[in-house]
């Protein structure tokens, strides 16, 4: 274990070359590019590849490239940049391409507040493409935890065979704080089934078990495509059943396996609890210290963001007559817990976003007075 | 001098596109008939090949194949 | 008598034959001169090349009928998905086939800028004037007045010349044939796969859509291939010719060759200087 002094987007970059991460394409934006910088310094020393890409279609691009070659990839972004990867999301949900990349939220949309923090692009991540697509979404709340959960997020996307989209914001990615990182015997890391036999690269009797995965030039004459395929990878751009069948395990494949993935944190006690507050990210720091003292208040803070466990959720939340939800945008969050709840139980939102200005305690507090 | 050459045709492979009939040099190929499993006119060797392979190169369908007679 | 076979057909997925490309469609001359080239190199197997590819007919010439690892990616992407592929694994020779809307219009940045690295990758560009499998709209390489879909009044743009624009870059190797100079189509492959093996090496096949082009002039794809043959000419000859006979020809020959390092060169270097 070593003591740093790290800001969120250098722990994450310390944490992707643990993770065994050995490519990165990037294009440079804030406030992300520090990730970038200190993964053109990291990676070469790490015998690993780095490479500064033309723009963010090019940079999804040539990690899902370099993931089927057979390197752990990495491309890290913020807004503009992370709309312009959807497309090469899609592709890689569909074509089941193990990624992480990492959304380091500004203030949107379009160009909006590049220096200032905030939580707008929940949504997108989950729903940003086109097509029945789904992936898992992780968010940390301190540079300590982006170290530890980038580790996590590029084992689940080896194990799952997916990508992985880890959702930071300016505060997270620019606030410094100590961070430890862990020695290489401290680390658990889960590699990508490789190919044994001649089983069927795209597709499996369980849609929970992700196909195996070669390496390009091992002989097995792999067919990736974006298209509809079967099992075996040749397109089948006609039939219902093929078609069907691919997504339905697809999505499968994510939600089936939400036990393995979902991550969340609780401070009080559900049973007793009155009130809740249910946040992600950054916000949570300012719930946490809203809460203090409160042994009324249960704080639910939401590490995966998707696939979300909803039925933890609606029993989490099942005793109290109120629930604030913090979030630096104008609401999305919300959404999901009004999905959970009885009608009747008050649902408050928080909402400030640009400016750089945080959500302070004060203000969380308030709403839980209502 | 004196070589001959075997045209063989892949009436599976051919799509009847007529390229190889109009590329020959010696006018040597012809479309026949068409094929009933494809539904596709077939090349068919009418004069004298003289081994140029153009057909065989320009085949957009890896139907044709010329070959020295031995 | 003995059944012969196709050169081709031993890097072909035969279960997948015949391919859906359009009766007289050139792409499957371009396949056989790049197969006569591995022939003539003695390479038969291609387990060590990665095709990569977008989307569009071209795009479909690896995926699924070379047998090889190929990858089929979004329209437009093809060269950032080789260049990943590339350089996670230089002992992967890739080549990526696509056509002018997929490399030069969508694609179009990312093949300058894989030019101006020098990255390591074969890149042929089959140019047939339109979005063939769009139904023939036009591209950024339709000749001007060209009536399609999307111009129905004439094209009122310049096409661009892909080729002379890739030669000045950083390229190692640029030319441009015809679909009907085929021996120098196959010899032109078989530099960039045995001679020059590194850095970026462009080829442009001018091989017009047999269906939304060649139809439309009334031609079929063999009148059209014995026209081509007249009017691909090297680009010096086409050069001294009056202004209204140019647009009448094709410029062809090879434009750029050098072997100076690529990428992977440079990146190579920069880790040993680390080391040191």
């Amino acid at each position: 274990m070593k003591r740093m002094f790290l800001s969120g987007n250098e722990a994450v970059a310390y944490g992707a070359i643990d993770a065994g991460c050995r490519f990165y394409a990037g294009y440079p934006i804030t406030p992300s590019s520090e990730i970038m910088h200190m993964m053109a310094k990291l990676l070469p020393e790490a015998g690993g590849v780095f490479i500064q890409a033309e723009d963010e279609l090019a940079a999804i691009n040539m990690i899902i490239g370099a993931s089927w070659a057979g390197l752990k990839s990495m491309a890290a972004t913020s807004g503009p940049g992370f709309s312009l990867m959807q497309e090469g999301i899609g592709y890689a949900v569909m074509t089941e391409t193990p990624l992480v990349i990492v959304d380091v939220m500004r203030a949107g949309p379009a160009t909006g507040q590049a220096t200032k923090a905030a939580q707008g692009d929940l949504m997108q991540t989950r729903w940003g493409r086109h097509g029945d697509q789904y992936l898992v979404v992780l968010a940390p709340e301190s540079p300590q935890e982006a170290y530890d959960l980038i580790i996590e997020a590029f084992n689940i996307s080896e194990s799952l065979r997916t990508p992985v989209v880890f959702l930071m914001d300016e505060f997270i990615g620019h606030g410094r704080e100590v961070v430890f990182r862990k020695e290489p015997g401290e680390i658990k890391l889960v590699e990508r089934r490789r190919s044994s036999d001649h089983e069927p690269l795209f597709g499996s009797d369980d849609p929970r078990i992700p196909p195996p995965m070669p390496r390009l030039g091992e002989g097995y004459y792999v067919l990736v495509t974006g298209s509809t395929h079967n099992e075996y990878g040749y397109r089948d751009v006609h039939s219902f059943e093929t078609h069907y069948k691919l997504v339905r395990r697809l999505k499968e494949k994510i939600w089936g396996n939400i036990d393995k993935v979902f991550k969340y944190e609780v401070i009080g006690d559900p049973g007793r609890a009155e009130k809740a507050i249910v946040c992600f990210g950054s916000t949570c720091r300012s719930a946490k210290e809203a809460v203090m003292g409160l042994d009324n208040v249960l704080l639910i803070r939401l590490i995966t963001l998707w696939p979300l466990n909803y039925d933890l959720l609606r029993e989490l939340l099942s005793n109290v007559r109120l629930v604030v939800v913090p979030e630096l945008s104008l609401g999305q969050l919300i959404y999901d817990v009004q999905q959970v709840i009885d009608s009747g139980i008050k649902v408050v939102g928080v909402n400030k976003v640009g400016g750089g200005v945080p959500i302070y305690p004060s203000e969380i507090k308030k709403a839980l007075e209502v | 001098m004196g070589k001959t050459y075997v045209v063989d045709v892949n009436g599976l492979l051919c799509k009847g596109c007529g390229i190889c009939s109009e590329i020959c040099p010696r006018k040597a190929l012809v479309m026949d008939s068409v094929n009933p499993a494809t539904g596709y006119p077939n090349p068919k060797l009418v004069g004298e090949c003289i081994g140029c392979k153009l057909c065989m190169w320009f085949c957009p369908d890896q139907a044709i194949v010329v070959v020295e007679k031995r | 008598m003995i059944k012969h076979e196709h050169l081709s057909l031993k890097y072909m997925r035969r279960e997948v034959l015949p391919t859906a490309f359009c009766p007289g469609c050139y792409n499957g001359i371009v396949m056989n001169a790049l197969f006569q080239a591995f022939e003539e190199l003695g390479i038969y197997d291609l387990r060590k090349y990665v095709f990569v590819s977008g989307i569009g007919c071209s795009s479909w010439i690896p995926s699924p009928y070379i047998k090889a690892d190929s990858l089929h990616t979004l329209h437009g992407r093809a060269i950032p998905v080789a260049t990943g592929v590339k350089l996670a694994n230089p002992e992967l020779e890739v080549i990526v086939i696509g056509g002018d809307g997929d490399l030069a219009s969508i694609g179009g940045n990312h093949l300058l800028h894989a030019a101006r690295r020098n990255m390591d990758l074969v890149v042929i560009m089959i140019n047939n004037l339109v979005y063939g499998m769009t139904r023939g709209q036009a591209a950024p390489t339709t000749p001007k007045g060209m009536v399609t879909p999307t111009t129905p009044y004439g094209n009122p743009e310049e096409p661009m010349d892909v080729a002379r624009l890739i030669a000045n870059t950083n390229a190692n190797y640029v030319a441009r044939w015809c679909v009907s100079q085929y021996l120098f189509l196959k010899n032109s492959f078989k530099k960039v796969l045995g001679e020059i093996k590194r850095g970026f090496r462009f080829i442009e096949v001018y091989a017009p859509c047999t269906t939304f082009v060649i139809r439309r002039e009334n031609k079929t794809p063999g009148q059209k291939l014995k026209e081509l043959m007249n009017t691909c000419i090297g680009y010096e000859k086409w050069e001294k010719l009056p202004a209204e006979e140019r647009t009448k020809h094709i410029p062809t020959g090879v434009f750029r060759e050098e072997d100076k390092p690529g990428f992977l060169d440079n990146y190579k270097q920069l880790i040993a200087r680390l080391k040191r």
